[in-house]
Order: C-alpha cells, then sequence, then structure tokens
C-alpha cells in the first residue's frame, strides 16, 4: 500500500488490475468533467498529447523505517494549476469567456491536472508497472514539491521510476523519469512508533519510579475495593462449612496475561486458604496453566508454612474446548457444591453459565475479568466483581507489598496522563470546531494522526 | 423421591414408546448417502426418493446419539442426573482428546517437524510442502527443547526445570501485549476520544454532535475517576466515580441486552435440530419430499 | 541459582520482544515468539493428556463414586485420539495425489540430463536466494558464463524464477531455458520429473515407442531403472466386475480411450495405466450427455408421457414448466460463445519485451492484444439452437459449427466449459421430478420415467468410480485431511463433540433468562440502570419494540426506541467501553512489568516473597 502526506490516492496496483482500475478511473474522470463543465465559458481544453509532464521526479529511501518504502518527489506539471487557482479565488476566469456568466468560484472548476500516475520498475527503461495513483491536495504543494512514498518495495534492489500527468479530460501526459537507481534501506529505528516509544517510556517510567519509591519507605494507601477484601471471608466460609474453595483462572493459555494475572492472584488465595486449611481446588482448561497453577499452589502453601498440605491433585487439566471444560465445572459445582468460588481470568461466553450455576449452588462468587464483553454477566451473576483494571490491581491488593502498591500509583499516572492528554486534545478541537482556526485544525490533526496513531 | 422416581422413569418410558413408534412408522432421522465408486457423498431424502442414495446406518446411528446428547445436557437445567454425567463424561473425553489431534495434525507436524525436516514431511504428510529447508530453521529447535525441558516435570528430579519453559512464556508474553495493549487499546481509544466539545456541522451548531460528544467525553473522564486508586471515593471524588459507575452500569446493560437475541438465536438452532433433523416433524428448508 | 534463571529468563524474553517492537529488522520477533508458544502448547498436551488420563484412572481403580463416568470419559478419549492421530479412513489428498500420473523414483543427483543457456543469475542485494523451487536445479557457471538447468522445468518454476527479479534479460534467458529444459517433443506433455518428489513421472499409458525414446536420452543405470519401473508401472491393467446390464446405452469404450475395454465373458471393465480425473468424468458425460433446453413440443411429450403412467395434477404441470424453464437457454450459450470471440490481452513474453527495449523502445506495455473479433453467423446460431444432445455428441457441435463458419479455438474451449458445467439431461429430468413432486404425488412408474435415467447414471458413475480407484496407486497415504467426512474422527466431531458443545452454549438462553429474572428485583440504582438499559436495547431490535414506539411524532423521534438503542449503543455504551479499555490497558502494561522485573514472582514459584 502506498502512503502520503494527507493526499488522498489508492494504493499499490498490480497486473492486470491496474488497467480496469485505470480505465474505471479515466471513465469516472470524464463523466465529472462532463457534468461539471459549465456548457458557455468554459475554458477550451488543450489537446490531449500536450498535457505537459511533471518537470523533475527523485527517488530516495524513506528514513526510519523497515527498507519497504521509497519515496519519490516531482515537481507538478507546468499545466498543474491547482496552486494558484485556489491562492486567487476571484480572478482568473483561465482565459475563457464567460457571456453566460460563470457560475460560483473556482470550487465548481475542476483543476486542470487530477491527478499523478507513479510506475517502478526494476532496470532503467524496462518494464514499468503503476504503484500509485495520487491525488493531491492543496496543502501538498509545499515548497514546489508532491511527495509519494511508494511501499513494498524488496529491500537493498535498485528501482527506477516514472511520474506522469493525468488531466481532468483523462488524458494522460507523457513521463518524467529517474535515471538513477533507489534503493530502500532498513534504518535501525522505525520512525513511526517514536511517539509510542515517549508514551510506552512515560508509563513505564511511571510505573518503575513508584516502585522505587515505594521501596525507599514511603508509606502509599490506595483505595478499598469490596471484593477483594471478601477473599478472606469467602475462604472462611469454606473452612467453616467444610467444603472446597473452586478456583478458576479462565479458559485461556499463558499466552494471555489475564491468565499470568490470575494465576498471581491464585497465589494469595491460595496462601489464605493454607492459612485457614481450607481446600483449594483448581480444575484448568489448558496444560500449561495446570503446570504453572501447581507451582504457584505449592510455593503459596510452602509459603505459609504448610507444605504438607499441598495435594498436587486438587489443580488439574479437563478439557480445551470451552463449552467441554463449562459442562465440567456446572456438573462438578453442583455435585460437590464449592463454598466459594472464584472466576479471575479470560473468559467468553460460559461466564453466565459459571456465575448463575454458582449462584444456584448458594456460593459466594468474586469475579475479575478483563474482557469487556463478560463483565455484565458477572456484574449480574457474582456477589463482586473486579472489573478490567481492579482485576489486575487485585494481585497488588492482596499481597500489600509496597512495591505492587507503588505500580499501582504508576497506573493512577498514567490515568492523568490520559486525562491531561483529553483535556489538552479536547480543547484544542473544541476551539478548532469553534474558530474554524486551520492552525488548530492542524495541530489536533497531528494530535490524532501521528502522535495517537 | 420414590414417588418422583417413578413419576420421571415412566414419563421417560412414554417418550421412549413413542421414540420408537415415530421411528418405526415415519423413519425419521435417516441420513442418507450416495456410493459413488471412489467416494461417498452425503445426501440427503430426495435423492432417496430417486433410489440412489441408501440410508447410512453409522450416520444415522450418530444423528440419534447426538439427539439423545442433546436432551441430556438440555436435562440439567431440571436437575442433575445420570444423562447428563454420561454426557459430560462423553464431551470431556472426547474434546480434550479433539484438541490434542489438531495441536499434532495442524502444529507441530507442519510447524515445528516440518519446519526441521522439510523433506520427510513432505514425503509422508505434506506432499505440498517445500522441502528446502529454510537457513534459519534450527530456530525452531528452540521450542523443541523448551518442550522436553517441559517433560521434566514428569521425572522425580528435574522439576525445577520445567520452570525454564514456563518463564520463557510468561516474559515473552509480558512483552508482546505490554506494547500490542498500548498500541491497540491505549493509544487508539484516547485517539477516539479527542472529539470537539462544541460540533458544528458545516458552520452551523450541531445539537447531537454536540451532546453526544460530551457524553462520551465526560462518560470517559467519569469511568477513569472511578478505577482510580488512589484516592478514596469521598466528595467531589465520590460523586464522578459514582456517575462513572452509571455509565459502566449503562454499558453493561446494553452488552447484555445485544447478547441475549444471539443466545436465543443459538437455542433456536438446536430446538431445529431436534424438530427438522432428528423428529421430521417441521421441515423449514424443504430438505425432505412431501410424504 | 534454580531460582534466579527463570527470573533472567523472563526479564530476557520480555524486554527483547519490548525493544524488538521498535526495530525494523526485529519487527517480527513477536510472530516467531507466538509460533513458538503455540508448539510449546501442542507439546504441553502431553502433560495434560496424562494427567487426565491418571486421574481417571486412579477414580476407576479406587472405585471412587462415579467411577463408571471415568470409564466413559476414558473411552471417548482414546477412541477419539486414535482415530484422529492415524487420520483413520481419510483418503489422501486429491490436489496432491497426482491422478494420472505414475512415479518411479529418481533423484536430482541421478537425473542425467541437463540443458544450459549462455547468462548469469543477477545477484540480490538483499540477500535473498533463488526460488525454493528451483532448489537444487538451478546451476549458474560463472567462468563459462552459462546457466544450467537440471531435470525438465515446469511453469510454476519458470513463474518462480521470471518473478525472482523483474529484469527483461534475466526472464528471458529464463524462458529460454524453460524451451529448452523440456523432454523430447513425442513425450511433452507426458512425461515429467517433480524434483520435490524425486520422482520421474509419466501420465497415462506408456508406448513401446514412448519407452525407447525415454531409454536412449541417457544411459546411467539409475535413469534406465527408473525407466523401467514406470513403463511396468503405466502398463498395469486395472479391472472391476461389471455386469452387462450397468453398462450405458451405446457403449464404446474405444470412443473413450484406447485403454479402456471391456471383456463380455468374464463382464469385466478394465482400464491400462493411470487414469486422470478428466477421464473419469468424461466416461460418465460421454453416455449422459448436457440436457439441452427443453423446447414446448418436447415439454408436451413428456407431459403426456406422464399423463400416460399416472394421473398429473394441472399444479404438478406448472410446476414442470417453471423448473424447466429454470435452465441454461441458447441465448446464453451464444452470448458466452461470442464473448469468447472478442480480442483478449495476453501478456507477452519477456523475449518480446526485451527485443523491443533493445529496438529502443522507452513504453513497454506488458500485456498484447491477441485474436480479432469473432461472433458467431447466423448460420451457426441456427444450428446451434437446433442442438440436440441426444442426437449429437458435443464434438459433433463443434464439428458442424466449423463448417458452417470460422470458429476460434477459446471459443471452443468457452463452448465446451459452458456445456461441461451443465446439468445432463438424466439429472435435469431429476430435479424436473422433484418439482413435479414437490406439486402432487409421483407413481411408481411416473417416478421410473422422471428418475430411471438418472438411477443408471449413478449406478455407471459406481463403476466408473471403482475402475478410478483400482487403477490409482496412493502416493501420499498420510497427507488427507484428518478431518475428512466420512471418517470416524469426523462422525465423533459431528455426532458427539458438535451437539455436546452447541448445546452447552444454547443453554445460556435459559441462563440469560434466570439472571435477567433475578436483576428485576432490583434493589439499588445500579441494578435498575443496568436491567432498564437491557431491557431498551432488547426491545430496540425486536419487531414489538419498535411498533410499541413508533407512534411518537417527528419531533420526538429521538424518543424511539430504534433511536434509543443508537444513542445508547453510540454515547454511553462508547464511554463505557473506551475507560474499561484504557483501563485495561495500563493494568497489562504495569502487570507485565511487574512480571519483567520480578516485583511479581509468585507464578514461578520461587517462594512467594
Amino acid at each position: 500500500m502506498s502512503s502520503g502526506h494527507r493526499g488522498r490516492y489508492v494504493g499499490c496496483l498490480h497486473g492486470q488490475w491496474q488497467w480496469a482500475w485505470l480505465f474505471a478511473q479515466t471513465v469516472a474522470a470524464l463523466l465529472i468533467a462532463c457534468c461539471l463543465v459549465a456548457p458557455a465559458g468554459a475554458q477550451p481544453d488543450r489537446p490531449p498529447s500536450e498535457v505537459a509532464p511533471p518537470a523533475e521526479v527523485i527517488a530516495k529511501d524513506h528514513p526510519w523505517d523497515g527498507g519497504h518504502k521509497i519515496d519519490v518527489l516531482f515537481r507538478p506539471s507546468p499545466d498543474d494549476d491547482r496552486v494558484t487557482r485556489d491562492a486567487e479565488p476571484s480572478a482568473t476566469t483561465q482565459g475563457g469567456s464567460d457571456a453566460n456568466g460563470a457560475q460560483g468560484g473556482p470550487s465548481d472548476q475542476k483543476p486542470r491536472i487530477a491527478a499523478y500516475i507513479v510506475s517502478r520498475a526494476e532496470e532503467f527503461h524496462g518494464v514499468y508497472e503503476d504503484v500509485a495513483f495520487y491525488v493531491p491536495e492543496a496543502a501538498d504543494y509545499r515548497d514546489g514539491w508532491l511527495r509519494v512514498t511508494v511501499d513494498k518495495c524488496e529491500r537493498g534492489e535498485p528501482y527506477f521510476f516514472r511520474v506522469r500527468a493525468v488531466a481532468s479530460s483523462g488524458a494522460q501526459s507523457g513521463f518524467a523519469e529517474t535515471s538513477e537507481a533507489a534503493i530502500a534501506r532498513r534504518q535501525w529505528f522505525d520512525g513511526g512508533r517514536i511517539w509510542m516509544l515517549l508514551i510506552t517510556v512515560i508509563l513505564c517510567g511511571a510505573v518503575v519510579t513508584f516502585i522505587l519509591i515505594a521501596r525507599s519507605g514511603r508509606s502509599l494507601r490506595v483505595r478499598r475495593i469490596a471484593g477483594l477484601e471478601a477473599v478472606d471471608e469467602a475462604v472462611g466460609r469454606a473452612t467453616e462449612m467444610g467444603r472446597s474453595v473452586l478456583f478458576i483462572p479462565g479458559i485461556q493459555d499463558m499466552n494471555d496475561i489475564q491468565t499470568i494475572a490470575g494465576l498471581t492472584i491464585l497465589a494469595r488465595v491460595a496462601r489464605t486458604a493454607a492459612e485457614y486449611d481450607a481446600r483449594v481446588e483448581v480444575p484448568t482448561s489448558r496444560s500449561l496453566v495446570m503446570t504453572a497453577a501447581r507451582e504457584t499452589v505449592q510455593s503459596a502453601f510452602m509459603a505459609a508454612g504448610r507444605p504438607d498440605a499441598y495435594d498436587p491433585n486438587s489443580i488439574y487439566y479437563v478439557t480445551d474446548e470451552q463449552f467441554g471444560y463449562v459442562a465440567y465445572l456446572s456438573g462438578m459445582m453442583v455435585r460437590e457444591k464449592p463454598a466459594a468460588c472464584f472466576y479471575m481470568g479470560s473468559f467468553f461466553a460460559e461466564s453466565l453459565i459459571l456465575a448463575e450455576t454458582g449462584n444456584a449452588i448458594g456460593a459466594i462468587q468474586v469475579a475479575g475479568t478483563a474482557q469487556p464483553a463478560q463483565l455484565p454477566f458477572f456484574v449480574a451473576a457474582c456477589d463482586y466483581t473486579l472489573i478490567g483494571e481492579e482485576f489486575f490491581a487485585a494481585s497488588a491488593y492482596l499481597s500489600g507489598e509496597p512495591d505492587q502498591l507503588g505500580s499501582l500509583k504508576g497506573q493512577d499516572v498514567g490515568k492523568l496522563v490520559v486525562g491531561a492528554v483529553l483535556i489538552i486534545g479536547c480543547g484544542l478541537a473544541t476551539m478548532a470546531a469553534i474558530t474554524g482556526s486551520e492552525t488548530l485544525e492542524a495541530a489536533v490533526a497531528f494530535l490524532k494522526g501521528t502522535m495517537l496513531r | 423421591m420414590n414417588r418422583e422416581r417413578m413419576i420421571w422413569t415412566g414419563l421417560l418410558v412414554v417418550a421412549g414408546l413413542w421414540l420408537l413408534g415415530r421411528a418405526l412408522w415415519v423413519g425419521n432421522g435417516v441420513v442418507y448417502v450416495q456410493d459413488l465408486g471412489d467416494v461417498t457423498v452425503s445426501s440427503d431424502a430426495w435423492e432417496a426418493v430417486t433410489e440412489t442414495a441408501r440410508p447410512s446406518i453409522f450416520r444415522t446411528a450418530g444423528l440419534w446419539l447426538a439427539a439423545l446428547f442433546t436432551l441430556a445436557i438440555f436435562s440439567f437445567l431440571y436437575r442433575d442426573n445420570p444423562f447428563y454425567k454420561i454426557a459430560e463424561a462423553v464431551v470431556v473425553g472426547v474434546s480434550a482428546a479433539y484438541w490434542m489431534v489438531v495441536g499434532v495434525w495442524a502444529t507441530m507436524v507442519p510447524n515445528l517437524f516440518g519446519k526441521l525436516f522439510p523433506a520427510t514431511i513432505k514425503a509422508w504428510a505434506m506432499p505440498g510442502l517445500s522441502p528446502v529447508r529454510d537457513p534459519f530453521s534450527w530456530l525452531y529447535l528452540v521450542p523443541l527443547v523448551l518442550g522436553i525441558l517441559l517433560m521434566m516435570r514428569l521425572a522425580p528430579k528435574g522439576q525445577w526445570l520445567a520452570r525454564w519453559p514456563l518463564a520463557f512464556i510468561i516474559g515473552t508474553t509480558a512483552g508482546i501485549r505490554l506494547v500490542g495493549f498500548i498500541h491497540a487499546d491505549f493509544l487508539s481509544q484516547i485517539n477516539s476520544t479527542v472529539l470537539p466539545l462544541v460540533a458544528m456541522e458545516s458552520g452551523r451548531f450541531d445539537l447531537a454532535g454536540t451532546l453526544g460528544n460530551l457524553i462520551v467525553v465526560i462518560g470517559v473522564f467519569a469511568c477513569l475517576t472511578y478505577f482510580f486508586f488512589s484516592i478514596e471515593h469521598k466528595g467531589v471524588v465520590g460523586g464522578v466515580s459514582r456517575l462513572g459507575i452509571w455509565f459502566l452500569m449503562i454499558t453493561f446493560g446494553a452488552a447484555f441486552g445485544y447478547t441475549v437475541m444471539g443466545r436465543i438465536a443459538l437455542l433456536a438452532i438446536r430446538l431445529e435440530f431436534l424438530f427438522d433433523d432428528w423428529l421430521w416433524l417441521i421441515d423449514p428448508t424443504g430438505a425432505r419430499p412431501p410424504m | 541459582m534454580k531460582r534466579t534463571v527463570p527470573l533472567i529468563i523472563t526479564a530476557a524474553g520480555g524486554f527483547t520482544l519490548i525493544v524488538a517492537f521498535f526495530i525494523p529488522a526485529t519487527e517480527s520477533w513477536g510472530e516467531v515468539a507466538a509460533i513458538w508458544f503455540d508448539i510449546l502448547a501442542a507439546i504441553a498436551f502431553i502433560l495434560g493428556g496424562g494427567n487426565l488420563v491418571r486421574n481417571h484412572l486412579k477414580k476407576i481403580s479406587d472405585q471412587t463414586a462415579g467411577w463408571a463416568y471415568s470409564v466413559i470419559t476414558l473411552a471417548a478419549f482414546f477412541i477419539t485420539l486414535t482415530v484422529g492421530l492415524f487420520k483413520v479412513g481419510a483418503r489422501p489428498m486429491e490436489q496432491q495425489e497426482y491422478y494420472g500420473q505414475r512415479f518411479a523414483s529418481l533423484s536430482l543427483e541421478d537425473f542425467p540430463l541437463e540443458f544450459s543457456v549462455e547468462g548469469t543469475i543477477p545477484p540480490k542485494k538483499s540477500g535473498r536466494r533463488l526460488p525454493d523451487s528451483v532448489h537444487g536445479q538451478l546451476v549458474a557457471d560463472a567462468a563459462a558464463g552459462t546457466i544450467s538447468f537440471r531435470g525438465w522445468m515446469e511453469p510454476n518454476q519458470l513463474d518462480d524464477l521470471k518473478n525472482y527479479k523483474h529484469l527483461l534479460e534475466w526472464q528471458a534467458t529464463v524462458e529460454t531455458l524453460y524451451d529448452k529444459a523440456q523432454p523430447p517433443e513425442p513425450l511433452r506433455g507426458k512425461a515429467f520429473y517433480h524434483a520435490g518428489h524425486r520422482a520421474l513421472a509419466f501420465a497415462g499409458r506408456m508406448s513401446e515407442f514412448e519407452y525407447h525414446t525415454l531409454r536412449e536420452l541417457a544411459g546411467t543405470p539409475e535413469w534406465l531403472a527408473a525407466v523401467d519401473a514406470l513403463y511396468e508401472a503405466t502398463n498395469q491393467t486395472a479391472e472391476i466386475e461389471c455386469p452387462a446390464d450397468a453398462l450405458p446405452e451405446r457403449f464404446d469404450a474405444a470412443a473413450i480411450s484406447p485403454d479402456l475395454s471391456y471383456d463380455e465373458e468374464l463382464q469385466r471393465l478394465r482400464f491400462t495405466g493411470p487414469m486422470p480425473l478428466g477421464l473419469r468424468d468424461r466416461m460418465v458425460r460421454r453416455f449422459f450427455p448436457v440436457a439441452t433446453p427443453l423446447s414446448p413440443a418436447a415439454e408436451q411429450v413428456l407431459v403426456n408421457l406422464l399423463k400416460q403412467a399416472g394421473p398429473l395434477s394441472e399444479a404438478q404441470i406448472e410446476a414442470l414448466s417453471k423448473a424447466a424453464a429454470a435452465g441454461w437457454t441458447f441465448d446464453q450459450l451464444i452470448a458466452e460463445v461470442n464473448r469468447a470471440g472478442e480480442p483478449v490481452q495476453v501478456p507477452k513474453t519477456a523475449r518480446e519485451m526485451l527485443a523491443e527495449k533493445q529496438a529502443g523502445a522507452t513504453v513497454i506495455e506488458p500485456m498484447k492484444t491477441v485474436g480479432e473479433k469473432r461472433t458467431l453467423n447466423n448460420l451457426q446460431q441456427k444450428f446451434l439452437r437446433e442442438f440436440d444432445s441426444s442426437e449429437m455428441t458435443v464434438d459433433d457441435l463443434v464439428e458442424g459449427l466449423r463448417r458452417m463458419g470460422p470458429l476460434s479455438a477459446r471459443q471452443v474451449a468457452a463452448l465446451r466449459a459452458f456445456l461441461a458445467k451443465q446439468p445432463t439431461a438424466a439429472e435435469r429430468n431429476k430435479e424436473l421430478g422433484f418439482a413435479l413432486l414437490r406439486a402432487g404425488p409421483l407413481t411408481e412408474e411416473q417416478r421410473d420415467l422422471m428418475f430411471g435415467d438418472y438411477r443408471k447414471q449413478i449406478r455407471w458413475r459406481r463403476y466408473v468410480g471403482r475402475l478410478f480407484a483400482a487403477a490409482h496407486v496412493v502416493k501420499f497415504p498420510w497427507s488427507g485431511e484428518y478431518r475428512a467426512v466420512g471418517t470416524p474422527f469426523w462422525w465423533l466431531y459431528e455426532y458427539a463433540f458438535k451437539p455436546l458443545t452447541a448445546t452447552m452454549f444454547a443453554m445460556l438462553a435459559f441462563y440469560v433468562a434466570s439472571a435477567a429474572f433475578r436483576a428485576f428485583r432490583a434493589k439499588n440504582l445500579e441494578a435498575v440502570l443496568l436491567l432498564g438499559t437491557a431491557f431498551i436495547i432488547l426491545l430496540g431490535r425486536t419487531f414489538a419494540g419498535v411498533y410499541l414506539t413508533s407512534w411518537l411524532p417527528e419531533s420526538l423521534s429521538f424518543l424511539r426506541i430504534e433511536e434509543l438503542t443508537i444513542r445508547i449503543m453510540q454515547w454511553f455504551n462508547t464511554a463505557g467501553n473506551r475507560a474499561i479499555m484504557i483501563g485495561i490497558a495500563l493494568g497489562i502494561a504495569s502487570t507485565s512489568l511487574k512480571v519483567l522485573l520480578a516485583v511479581d514472582r509468585s507464578y514461578l514459584g520461587t517462594g512467594g516473597d
């Protein structure tokens, strides 16, 4: 796909489709020209062969990329009147008579040059293939050069380019070509991601800073989250009733952060259960999760000082299939009636079945997920639900370690950053909308198009 | 309990007799195939009328089994019972094995063995594979070695080695997801929320647009305030986060309402299976010739 | 050491991938990591499966409550695993079986023929090598200034080589090499060398002449052995039992292929050599020709025949007319043939374009127009409209059209292709029979009339299919799809896995209802908001809901349920979801960092604190 600077254009064209596409474009251009040209007072078109080609073409490597793009710069065709036309709104009427009164201003008349076609070959004067159809906008004509970025170039291979102008009538000019080869090179950094790098550094920096602050001994306070305070209560209840605690770490595998977060919560719950002498049961949907969960629970029991109470058979594999897993869980919940159910991880449609079955057996249910589509069902059916970010914060809350609390503060800094960006952005956008100022509009476009891309 | 059991047994016997009678009278739930000599293709009741298709015993038995399984799962809505337990046992066994088979044929053979030993795999199971070994194919030894380390879990003394592949997975997951989510979710959501609080449509004040933008921006702010961890939800902050919770509740309600129709559609599909494909009581698609 | 190494691995892996995201050279490392994960998860199945089996075996041996269900689970598990892993009953993959060709093993080193042309291989600065499809076969001799190819080049190899570098000189060289690297004229299109499969191949039965021609190409013992094996393999005769009444009317084996024969005494159908897929289909369509449009007269004849065989209602006659009109028409065929007669754009060869370039052209078009416009003249059209497949074969039709006017090869191909796509007369009669049945009953005689030919066609197809299977030597028995329809694995998926899981999914309808019912007893504002919104959205998606508020006047139209639904989704739902997603992204970033910096180590079992 080609990319350019705020011009509207069509991406890479290949093979025989180029001809169909060009043909369609030509027909469209012709129709537009026929419909919009005023019957009288239109300036006479020059004969097709006399549409002037662009004055000069240069091609060079696109900076800060992976080595697949080449920038093609060319001076507009001398027939290209877009800049002058738009700059002098009421003066010229293009040499033609408008005895009938040419209606409207320049916005009704089409520019003489509608577009430019860029084609590419691997050898000088070889077979050129059209790779870009570029329709420039007025703002593109800065410093006298137009720019088109051609993508899908092979890194390190030489390319030659030709550019032709297409008039509004559909006629094409001759071509202007590059005589030197342009080679796409790979730079060591992807410049398009500079802003993302900055934002990532800010966010991670905030988290790290607060972790360090916390380590230095300063106390950090965070607000209460009801669901997490209920963990102790739930496990205690299970011990009293002599029934088990069911923990479900989601149905996704270890390559999902939610599963990892769920396992960190499992560590805390298992530790509490070890202290209360309750039985934790963890049926898993993935083999790797079973392996990791066993490690987690074993070390939790060791940390609680009860290594011999650990029963590896309480963590077992059921099946990878989502609904087979939930069929087993429903049956097991109804038969064994756990007193407390924890659903911590990534869930899909089966979330409702689990929550409702748990409700039916009268268990106390605490759920946490970052799957927005499943939150409604957990909220509707569970006693406590950790919504999105609260779920990721749970591990920090339950551990109470200063390091982890520090990371929560870092997350809050992130939200402050978001708030600040939104205030500035919405402010700019509102002012731009009210005043219509081009500078403000450009600023908003830069914010949205480049920084936040 | 005894009376309940008697009622249920009676109901089941009556249903069973009715099913049997219908099967013998109407011959419902039959699946047809057409034998073409080198292949056997699925067929239908229409082809059976032409006497070129025959009933397939295996597929018909399968259909009846599928119908009974469906009823067994539905029976769980009343309460746990042996039929459901059987169905549950079958689904756990079949689905676990199914995904293992998929893991072997769709992942291990093409992506591991096919990369390390392309010529052998091409000659054996994947004739379309290129027999040329990629110069970077040695990279695929890494997951193989990690897998072997994982198997050390089963060895009595080597369990600590099994932590290494887990550490690798968790580390790479954390790294990928960190940048992935910042790129896809964080930036793009903020991008979409940068909106003018006073919307203009071709120079004139646009009430609906303004209202919409205001609600979206205020909503995002309120919800973010709710998620703020450092401050207790009291006073002004408490009020704003209350507003945030209301927004969240509306969001959840909307998602809830949106999925209801989809779920009912799923139920309709199962019921159609029972009444159309199995019992032949309805025929919405005209799959069977008129009797 | 046991504790720190995993932490180092975690940190190293994570930070490497974070940095790799920003460096173009390493951008794809994330995808590689994802593939590695899939492989690791597949290997981990051993652990999960082993755990499953162990637990259930323990339940059975301990005879705990419900151990019988564990027997069922284990049985289902092992049966599914066995039939799936061994691809029981799976037919080999059709596209890779090379039906119609026999193979004889011959490695590339033993292939004796090498073809050279002058030229050099242009180097690639990016370091990418020659296409894999010509690996080992294309070699350049820099000193002699030649490029040589071992083997017989196939069209896909030519395309790969031409796409390697778009330089006209290189492409022209490759084309010249392609023309050279072919078997001698009598063997063109019949003898092939598949380097990837290390096989010398021959399509069809090898004649004595072809055998000697092949033998004379080289004298190495490996070559001769391969040619001998191929000769023997392609001259094997396959036979099946076929009763005489299963043969179609006017059956003529010689008209199909010289390799086909029927032994009337023993009632055996025989074929010598490998049978290509096309021949299998031709054997059926030759004797069960394509259905031509039913003229009103022919339709009336059919109606009369039906009336003689039993009662026929008006509705049925009408249904018959409608169904008969639904087939293809001569106008469509004529249009198709005329369309094929238009001049067409074909790509120029590289040699043509190179000649243009060397002559000084600066603009080289890659396509050229060939052919002149041809349409069917009136005589031809008239002749075409009178085509009756029961009296004339398609070959005769083409002959006749040629006699009446010009007909290009492309037009003939289009004509054949069009007719080959249409149903046979027997199939068309079957469809007409179905239309009649939908409108009313048919007697047994009427059914024989409508379906009789189709029965014969399918019966003949069955014997042809058996012969086809008998004439084929399976090359890649393990290449089939493990979930192919008809296999036991497919059966388990279709009749156990799918209904069970789909029904569990469908149960959600009931659970949604029970959740909503409980939420009806809403006690606080939040629950009211949730429930109320759900209610509005739900109603908005039904006819009843839309009807309920349709009376609202235009000025209050925004209160109509469809509008409300849209506004709720566009404004409130969007706001909430956005905030949730922003929060989740921050939470994930923070969790990932904690994991990478070893602030949170609980998952690795390294002692917790």
